[in-house]
């Protein structure tokens, strides 16, 4: 026989007393749960963001100023230009000249085995469209610049501190003087001197932060655009680390012309030039000793933007010569979580507010500073 | 087949069963939190002990024009043991963070130095570097 009597009072009490006790436990869990789940993802994400974000930055800083591995110039571009800018050139997005900026740079390097040659006397005027060169010496007498391409970029530079970015736009082989087309963009020095000055495959980066989408982006190739490098950066800044000895005639630096020689900017007095006086008959640093010894010591933005300006102030190609003196730099990127409700208020944990009100979920910025000294400007330093 | 429904002891029993299980769940939570704190941990170690590398790199190790060479102050051999402990010269401290470092001539090859960078947190993470450097690179 069946009881029809139900539950007891007893009985509903109890069982609904451990139903509450199992819905309140699950319920418990699943807040801090969905939180973790939401919040450890992007905490991974950020992470990954930013180490990839460093590992760009310092693999092409690292590289930075590597030069031509044959020909007259030969060795690393810091001995006559500065590979290190504290703004962008080359770029599709370049600066007027005599600015820096601390969230952007620009580095200039030489591929390995880029295309090397040398400017011939025999070509157009510089100042047109096309650049006669001398034949490479590696390739066939048919084919003398075998190893230069269209769309390719390249750099023109003396020992004179004059330094002309170029992007290739056809290749002429014809016979007595090959030439490289470089049109619509006029050197900004005309007088490059025959066999002295090199024409080299160059590769130049810029990077720079895009405040707007909070990206960190970046231009490689002369005149490319700007590419995402990395998403929800928001900070990014450059600081210089520079060598106290300032160049001199055995060390790096533009070479000056010889004593009583007009160089080839005639804002400077005969046998001087942007780096280099001449003071009682000799040649002397133009720029300060600034400690002894050899350890680097930081240089101020404003150094960067008061000359004296190579190859002269009037170049729309000029820098200041104290960039010369650049050997490290000092990168601080800061990146933040994506998800609006993972951030909370704008503080010392966030750059840019969020929605997140519960601190449970919040994934605070992720900031890192490291220096990264290049290689090729490291080579020689003399205390 | 008794139809009198669950015995309480039945329903603790299972209640039991069912929060052991969610234990073991929010436990996995736990973990990859854990594990997620450990890389951040490893990735910060290793980026400060890739930048004590580069100031260590900043340091004049080359020859001057005569071909002489030209050694910093700071890339003197140093004690042994600067890794393990805090030795004067070979440490700094960051906040949460130990850096030790020691520089070792070749035995063959005086001019080539290994450097040697150890980061250890609080807690015991830890990274290291070594790497070789030349008097000139090229």
């Amino acid at each position: 026989m069946r009881r029809a009597d139900g539950f007891s009072i007893v009985e509903l009490l109890v069982a609904s007393a451990v139903t509450l006790a199992v819905v309140a436990g699950i319920s418990a869990l699943l807040n801090p749960v969905q939180a973790a789940f939401q919040s450890q993802t992007e905490a991974a994400d950020v992470e990954q963001r930013l180490r990839v974000a460093a590992q760009m930055l310092e693999a092409d800083i690292a590289g930075a100023g590597s030069g031509p591995d044959r020909g007259v110039r030969a060795g690393p571009l810091g001995q006559t230009f500065p590979p290190i800018l504290p703004f962008r050139r080359g770029s599709g997005a370049d600066d007027p000249p005599a600015t820096a900026f601390a969230d952007r740079i620009t580095l200039v390097s030489v591929p390995p085995a880029a295309p090397s040659t040398t400017v011939s006397g025999n070509g157009p005027p510089q100042d047109s469209d096309w650049l006669g060169v001398d034949a490479q010496p590696e390739c066939p007498v048919s084919d003398p610049l075998c190893l230069f391409t269209a769309d390719s970029a390249a750099v023109v530079f003396d020992d004179s501190a004059n330094v002309d970015l170029i992007a290739i736009t056809a290749v002429s082989s014809e016979n007595p003087t090959p030439m490289l087309q470089h049109a619509n963009q006029h050197l900004t020095f005309a007088a490059y001197r025959p066999s002295a000055a090199a024409v080299t495959g160059v590769s130049t980066v810029s990077y720079a932060i895009d405040h707007q989408a909070s990206q960190l982006v970046v231009s490689s190739g002369l005149g490319a655009p700007d590419a995402p490098a990395a998403d929800n950066v928001v900070a990014l800044s450059f600081a210089y680390l520079v060598d106290p000895q300032p160049p001199n005639l055995t060390t790096y630096g533009p070479r000056p012309p010889p004593i009583d020689v007009q160089g080839p900017s005639l804002e400077w007095p005969p046998g001087e030039n942007c780096a280099f006086a001449v003071v009682a008959g000799a040649h002397v640093p133009r720029l300060p000793v600034l400690g002894a010894g050899s350890t680097l010591l930081p240089m101020a933005l404003a150094q960067f933007t008061d000359g004296p300006w190579c190859p002269d102030s009037s170049s729309t190609n000029r820098w200041d010569a104290d960039l010369l003196r650049v050997r490290a730099v000092v990168v601080t990127l800061r990146v933040q979580a994506a998800i609006v409700a993972l951030r909370g208020p704008a503080g010392l944990l966030f750059s840019v507010a969020g929605t997140g009100r519960d601190s449970n979920r919040w994934v605070p910025d992720q900031e890192v500073s490291f220096q990264v000294t290049p290689r090729n400007l490291n080579l020689e330093r003399v205390p | 087949m008794s139809d009198r429904g669950f015995s309480l002891l039945e329903a603790i029993v299972a209640t039991a069963i069912v929060t052991s299980g969610l234990m073991a769940l929010a436990q996995l939570t736990i973990l990859a939190t854990r594990a997620n704190a450990a890389s951040r941990a490893v990735s910060t170690a290793t980026m400060l002990a890739v930048d004590k590398m580069e100031q260590l790199r900043a340091y004049a190790w080359t020859v001057d024009v005569a071909g002489l060479p030209v050694s910093d102050a700071a890339l003197q051999s140093s004690p042994s043991g600067t890794l393990d402990a805090d030795v004067d010269g070979f440490f700094d401290r960051l906040p949460g963070w130990t850096r030790r470092w020691s520089v070792t001539p070749l035995p063959s090859n005086a001019e080539t130095l290994v450097l040697q960078v150890r980061v250890v947190g609080r807690r015991g993470e830890e990274s290291r570097l070594t790497t070789a450097r030349t008097r000139r690179a090229n």
